[in-house]
């Protein structure tokens, strides 16, 4: 029938069970933030919890959740203080394992494998059910940073098959494999890589480098039709395909396939921009034409890559020279800031085009993708929005001293008030008649049942007020003009009414008595109401003053520090992020300057043998 | 006074929005995401509504609406009095499953 009745009107009002406690609403809250990846909002929400000591019977979770936020916020200090300062002694079996796990993620992150090893070991010791994900990939990273390669592989093998940490894993593992040389693991790794079914971008780029890597692997293994096999595999479009093409097309020349590899390279060199697929395009198309049986083409195609080559190197030393600037540098973060990475991709290329058209947005983006580079850059992204918050902090503290002082001053008005209309006085003339009625009421409590109109005026209820002084008016009526028996016969009458208006009262006496102190009761709790909110209002000014005015300005003298802080930080990671593209210009010009020594020498060479091939003494 | 969300299980409901009423008047409406909605699942408990109110007498109703049973469209709504003293007001809205009507249920309760 309630169920009928709710959908009948669409409301219910549930005997529902009680709210949670606000601590754990607020606990639920900073979780709520830190599941949707806003791990600054989450620690915020801790952070405020603490200050207001809403941390209910189980403060720990909140330190470490303060830890844990902090560490995913990069705030690695914060974190590893939140951590040190969780008392051993207070923490039960699982909190003991969270505090393991945040611990080991610390430890994986410095790269203190021995450290990182302790935590894990605690972190297997408890584990019934296998470990989590992430565990597991720690296991299998610390292995591998010792060379333990079985260790590793038992460790991925606990993973399950569609968790992006096995990608990540494999994929660390098949690299690690191919650098001590163990082309055939390596190979036995990738191949697992390639065939996972993950769900998350990331780890779908994991697994796509991861088919890239396995076709490396084996046309270095002399396997290059299975390497073309596992390139056909990739997706037509995308970041991979011009290395896709390109490791194609090298197979194809591994085969002495040259025509296929010619026209590979062409189709690459149909695209825009620069890449390092590309300048492969610009050496491989013509090596592949010298090779088939109309080599003169090929001379031209030298020409076109030295020309390329030359181009290339210029644009750099543009560019170098820019980077010197550092206002320009601070151009390129501002672009950085402007149109973040995964945000807009037109967007970004076309604001890295405008600031640099020479050598291309995606030249800039690879640079600026590098793992050390990225780093400083999402480190200068936060100061800078950091910096424009301090920059409105005054603005906005002065509405607020504003707003408090507006507060500050009705307080002052409501204070004024207490005394203009004399609520002083009037609590006092209610508290004295309070304590009257208080008197009153103890007297009757002692004093017994008496049938005089005094004591049963101050028992009856209105109506029986009212028929007391009628029986009052009628006995002064009675006592004036009657006379004789016939006075006598009525004021035995009146006194006989009297009688049942008193044993009335007599008999509720003790309900009466409860009533009344009833009513004290509550009109003590109305009159301590209005000593609490005197007290508010004569206090409300001085506290404004002492307490929220005083906080404003240490705010802002702190904002001042703080401001002084990120300027210092952001001036770091400007030189920082400098010194870095100053390096990849440099490596990238010396790959470009092999390139086109690699193209002049080729066209010195396909000239002489043209030469020769034209010289009377070569012809038979 | 602060308005809580949670949500447990959600096998029975998959939320689309909420919108909440004081006193008849619409205080807020929230349309929510997949993260959003995965987040409530996983244990967060979203703040919905923060402001003030007068002491006295009030009436908050929220009203849910997503997909129920069977991919229906599906619309309930929960209503709670409370009574608002000096000291703040905390409320919780919890959408729960109920494995025995195979319903989802909707809550409103006042905490402490």
């Amino acid at each position: 029938m309630k169920t009928f009745l709710c959908e009948l009107i669409l409301s219910c009002l549930m005997a529902a069970p009680g709210a949670r406690p606000v601590d754990e609403l607020t606990y639920g809250t900073a979780l709520y933030a830190y599941y949707q990846q806003d791990y600054g909002q989450a620690l915020l929400d801790v952070v405020v919890a603490e200050q207001r000591q809403r941390l209910g019977d189980d403060p720990v979770r909140f330190q470490l959740a303060r830890g844990s936020f902090a560490f995913k916020e990069r705030l690695y200090r914060m974190a590893a203080e939140s951590f040190a300062a969780v008392d051993a002694s207070e923490l039960d079996a699982l909190d003991r394992r969270r505090l393991a796990f945040h611990l080991a993620r610390e430890h994986f992150r410095s790269r203190d494998w021995g450290a990182l090893d302790a935590e894990l070991a605690v972190l297997d010791s408890a584990s019934g059910t296998g470990p989590h994900p992430e565990v597991a990939f720690m296991q299998a990273e610390s292995a591998l940073a010792r060379g333990k390669f079985a260790a590793a592989e038992h460790a991925l093998a606990a993973v399950d098959p569609e968790d992006d940490h096995l990608a990540y894993g494999l994929f660390n593992l098949g690299v690690a494999y191919r650098e001590a040389g163990s082309l055939a693991e390596a190979r036995g790794a990738f191949a697992r890589l390639g065939g996972l079914r993950v769900h998350s971008e990331p780890a779908w780029d994991v697994v796509q480098r991861g088919r890239l890597a396995l076709a490396v692997t084996a046309r270095s293994s002399g396997d290059p039709l299975s390497a073309e096999s596992v390139l056909g595999s990739l997706p037509a479009q995308g970041r991979y395909r011009e290395m896709a093409l390109a490791g194609f097309a090298r197979s194809a020349m591994a085969r002495r396939d040259h025509e296929l590899a010619a026209r590979i390279w062409l189709t690459l060199l149909e695209g825009e921009g620069w890449s390092p697929s590309r300048a492969a395009a610009h050496l491989g198309l013509p090596m592949s034409l010298e090779r088939l049986p109309a080599p003169a083409h090929a001379l031209d195609r030298y020409r076109d890559a030295e020309q390329a080559f030359e181009g290339r190197l210029a644009s750099l030393q543009q560019a170098a020279d820019r980077v010197a600037d550092p206002v320009w540098v601070e151009a390129l973060l501002e672009a950085f800031a402007e149109a973040f990475p995964e945000a807009d991709g037109d967007r970004r290329r076309q604001r890295l085009s405008h600031l640099d058209a020479g050598v291309g947005p995606e030249s800039w983006l690879d640079w600026l993708a590098r793992e050390d580079v990225h780093r400083v850059m999402i480190e200068w992204r936060e100061l800078h929005y950091m910096a424009g918050w301090l920059r409105t902090l005054p603005d906005t503290l002065a509405t607020f001293q504003e707003i408090t002082g507006e507060r500050r001053r009705r307080a002052a008005r409501a204070r004024g008030a207490l005394a203009d209309e004399a609520l002083a006085g009037r609590r006092e003339a209610l508290a004295a008649e309070l304590a009257a009625r208080e008197a009153e009421l103890d007297s009757l409590a002692r004093q017994p049942a008496r049938m005089d109109a005094a004591w049963m005026q101050r028992l009856a209820d209105p109506e029986e007020n009212l028929l007391l002084q009628r029986l009052q008016a009628m006995a002064a009526r009675v006592d004036a003009r009657a006379s004789g028996p016939e006075r006598a016969r009525l004021a035995a009458r009146i006194r006989r009414l009297t009688g049942v208006v008193f044993w009335r009262i007599a008999d509720d006496r003790s309900v009466r008595l409860r009533e009344l102190t009833r009513r004290v009761q509550e009109s003590r709790r109305l009159l301590a109401d209005v000593d609490a909110r005197m007290d508010r209002l004569a206090r409300a000014e001085s506290r404004f003053r002492a307490g929220v005015e005083a906080d404003f300005t240490t705010l802002a003298s702190r904002a001042q520090a703080v401001t002084e802080q990120v300027a210092t930080a952001l001036d770091v990671r400007r030189r920082e992020v400098r010194l870095a593209l100053e390096r990849s210009l440099q490596e990238e010009m010396a790959r470009t300057r092999e390139h086109l020594l690699t193209a002049r020498i080729a066209i010195a060479r396909a000239t002489d043998r043209l030469a020769a091939a034209a010289s009377p003494e070569a012809a038979p | 006074m602060a308005v809580y969300l949670s949500m447990d299980v959600g096998e029975f409901f998959q939320l689309d929005s909420v919108t909440v009423e004081l006193d008849g008047d619409e205080v807020t409406h929230h349309l929510y995401t997949e993260r959003q909605v995965d987040a409530l699942l996983r244990g967060g408990v979203q703040r919905l509504y923060l402001g003030n109110v007068n002491q006295g007498r009030h009436r908050l109703t929220a009203f849910f609406t997503g997909r129920g049973p069977s991919e229906r469209d599906y619309r309930r709504a929960a209503t709670v009095e409370f009574e608002k003293t000096f000291e703040p007001a905390f409320i919780e809205l919890a959408i729960r499953d109920s494995e025995s009507k195979y319903q989802p249920e909707f809550s409103a309760a006042i905490g402490n």
